[in-house]
């Protein structure tokens, strides 16, 4: 197996007209390249005061038929959350990221609310989680995998419910 | 599976002009493509700049291949993957059986790979005892129709609804049959339903990578549909398929490129999921598999390195050159005899399965410049199919004919005297005798045009003629 890799990176430097390894000062250029990327050309429509930056997110996400419903404070999750499922003829039962910020939600005030916390099966159909971040560019949502945001919540059930703090909206991705 | 190969691109693309599913399934999807492709361009001002950003970041990273793999692999290596080389696809093939057979592997789901296409990993895997199951809905229907992909993007643009209906119905006999399944949602649901059951049973997930990543050793793949995302998560083990090519040295240079993948390919603004892999599950995960191993395949592009190819290793596989084809859009990706249709086929093919095999496809162009046009970065398509039709034609693998002709032409070409003589007698003769119809249906020598329509009889002068009157 070592000889294949060898075999590939000879043949490329052959056809690439090089005897041997880039030369050291090059390389430096390229680690720096690999190690400390700088921002390359951005959307200019994202040059937008900190408000109409979360109306873009709102606008770009529907544009791709995602729901967006703002709620004020925390408080008005759980309510927020009880009338969609029941706007959707779906049953009050979600499966929920074991993340700090949905543990700290007031979900008792929707005591029906049947919430299991960690990984989906196959029979949830719907997901709670939290969103790292958000890009208005594109109203795309932002997730990292991890003990508190498992993926398989972001893919399995057929709806994703997803609680996005305003302050995680940026510009750009 | 209904077998071409791309030698035989001639006699396919007949067969496919006279295929009238083909043409209805075609003249649906195209208007999608391109109408999306060009709205999407609209929208964004700095489109054109991130298309010449793009080709740079992949110039600069083909120029520099050798270094940004062993800087790749390093990283691979420290989140705790494996990486494996494989020259050809055959050596591909071997790497996942064994990795299949080592955890002991009945059945394996796949998220759409084109590299898994070039290396026939479906039947390796069959052969080997091992059931494959597509994800993706198109992959799907055409692996239960024993078909290839007809398109990089769009696998299954080929057929029409009710000739999914019809598969589907073969396929899932234990549904009811007097079940409604006549519109695109109910079939996706359908799909959905039968292939939700599989995911939980295999043991591998095998996808593909859009770009992998230098800086952090990571793949990442887009998705419409999230299948691709649950065959690498679901199973105990993944495996990337990816060619050489694929890697970029930092994630900034990735957006770039997704910046111009997604609206060159779908017109949208982005792809629904785009997701980054890195390494196996962590201690501390509650999912993702367990082992991570990346294969990168080299299957005759270093040959192609260093030469007047070189530039087709930019490609991203993004669709939009033959979404703009005339010729692609005529005879579909059938007729193309391999795993890569349409424009960028035409150069690929040939650079991956040698001139003796694929040589053909590069005649199959206009030369419109469509494909060129429409690049998000920027390969000379006509320019590279140009070149392979010059390699054909130095080996003395075009027709007898073909070469005589072009022979004489270029004969008479090359004397302006003669040249001028021959074609304003041959116009006057021409017009005389066509001048009554206005055109011919039929004339000697000019079957292969007068077989399908009328040739038009030259009315006037020569252009050349035309042209010294003017000046
Ligand atoms: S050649 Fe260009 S247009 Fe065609 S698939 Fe590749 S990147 Fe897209």
């Amino acid at each position: 197996m070592n000889n294949e890799r060898n075999n590939i990176i000879n043949n490329i430097r052959k056809s690439l007209g090089r005897a041997g390894p880039i030369c050291s000062e090059e390389a430096k250029e390229l680690n720096a390249r690999v190690n400390k990327p700088v921002r390359n050309l951005l959307p200019s429509r994202t040059e937008l005061p900190k408000n109409e930056l979360i109306n873009l997110f709102q606008k770009m996400a529907e544009d791709v038929f995602a729901t967006v419903e703002r709620v004020k404070n925390t408080d008005e999750i759980p309510d927020s959350l009880t009338d969609y499922l029941k706007k959707e003829n779906l049953p009050a039962q979600v499966v929920m990221s074991p993340d700090p910020y949905l543990d700290n939600t007031p979900w008792e005030k929707q005591p029906l609310l049947e919430i299991r916390k960690g990984i989906p099966n196959e029979q949830d159909m719907v997901s709670v989680t939290s969103a790292a971040g958000a890009v208005a560019e594109t109203g795309t949502l932002a997730m990292f995998s991890g003990p508190s945001h498992p993926s398989t919540l972001n893919f399995l059930p057929e709806t994703h419910v997803v609680v996005l703090p305003v302050d995680r909206i940026t510009k750009n991705y | 599976m209904t077998e071409s190969i791309p030698s035989q691109f001639k006699e396919n693309a007949v067969r496919q002009l006279a295929d009238e599913d083909l043409r209805q399934a075609l003249t649906k999807s195209k208007g999608h493509f391109t109408g999306g492709r060009q709205k999407s361009i609209d929208n964004l001002p700095e489109f054109e700049e991130l298309r010449d950003k793009a080709r740079d970041i992949k110039n600069h990273t083909i120029e520099n291949l050798d270094f940004y793999l062993e800087a790749y692999e390093k990283k691979v290596l420290s989140s705790g993957g494996h990486v494996h080389w494989a020259s050809t696809a055959k050596d591909a093939q071997e790497i996942v059986l064994n990795i299949c057979q080592t955890v002991g592997a009945t059945s394996v789901n796949k998220g759409k790979s084109m590299i898994g296409e070039e290396c026939d990993i479906n039947e390796a895997l069959e052969a080997a005892g091992i059931n494959a199951v597509e994800t993706d809905l198109g992959e799907y229907i055409i692996q239960i129709r024993n078909e290839r992909p007809s398109h990089i993007i769009a696998p299954a643009v080929h057929l029409t609804k009710a000739q999914v209906e019809e598969s589907f119905r073969e396929t899932h006999t234990h549904l009811d049959p007097e079940r409604v399944l006549d519109e695109p949602p109910t079939l996706l649901e359908e799909a959905r339903k039968v292939l939700r059951k599989k995911y939980f049973e295999a043991e591998v997930g095998i996808t593909g990578a859009n770009f992998l990543v230098a800086e952090t050793g990571s793949s990442i793949i887009v998705t419409n549909e999230g299948n691709g995302d649950l065959s690498q998560l679901l199973p105990r083990v993944h495996i990337v398929l990816a060619s050489i090519e694929k890697v970029v040295p930092n994630l900034e240079d990735a957006s770039t490129l997704l910046r111009v993948l997604a609206r060159s390919a779908t017109g949208q603004e982005f792809s629904v999921y785009t997701t980054i892999s890195t390494g196996p599950r962590r201690d501390e995960d509650l999912d993702g598999p367990e082992e991570y191993h990346v294969i990168l395949l080299d299957n005759g592009r270093t040959s192609m390195l260093g030469t007047e190819f070189q530039d087709m290793l930019r490609c991203i596989r993004c669709g939009a050159c033959m979404n703009h084809c005339p010729v692609y859009q005529s005879v579909g990706g059938h007729a193309y005899g391999w795993v890569y249709p349409g424009p960028m086929g035409a150069v690929l093919s040939p650079g991956l399965l040698g001139v003796d095999e694929a040589g053909h496809l590069p005649n199959a162009s206009t030369f419109c410049g469509r494909c060129e046009e429409v690049c998000p970065v920027h390969i000379p398509l006509p320019k590279m199919m140009r070149h392979w039709r010059e390699r054909e034609f130095e080996r003395h693998l075009t027709p007898n004919a073909y070469r005589k002709g072009i022979q004489l032409w270029s004969f008479i070409a090359l004397r302006p005297n003669l040249y001028k003589r021959l074609t304003s007698f041959h116009i006057r003769i021409l017009g005389w005798i066509g001048r009554r119809r206005g055109r011919f249906s039929s004339l000697p020598m000019a079957k292969g045009w007068t077989k399908y329509r009328d040739l038009p009889a030259p009315e006037g002068k020569t252009f050349q003629k035309q042209w010294s009157e003017r000046s």
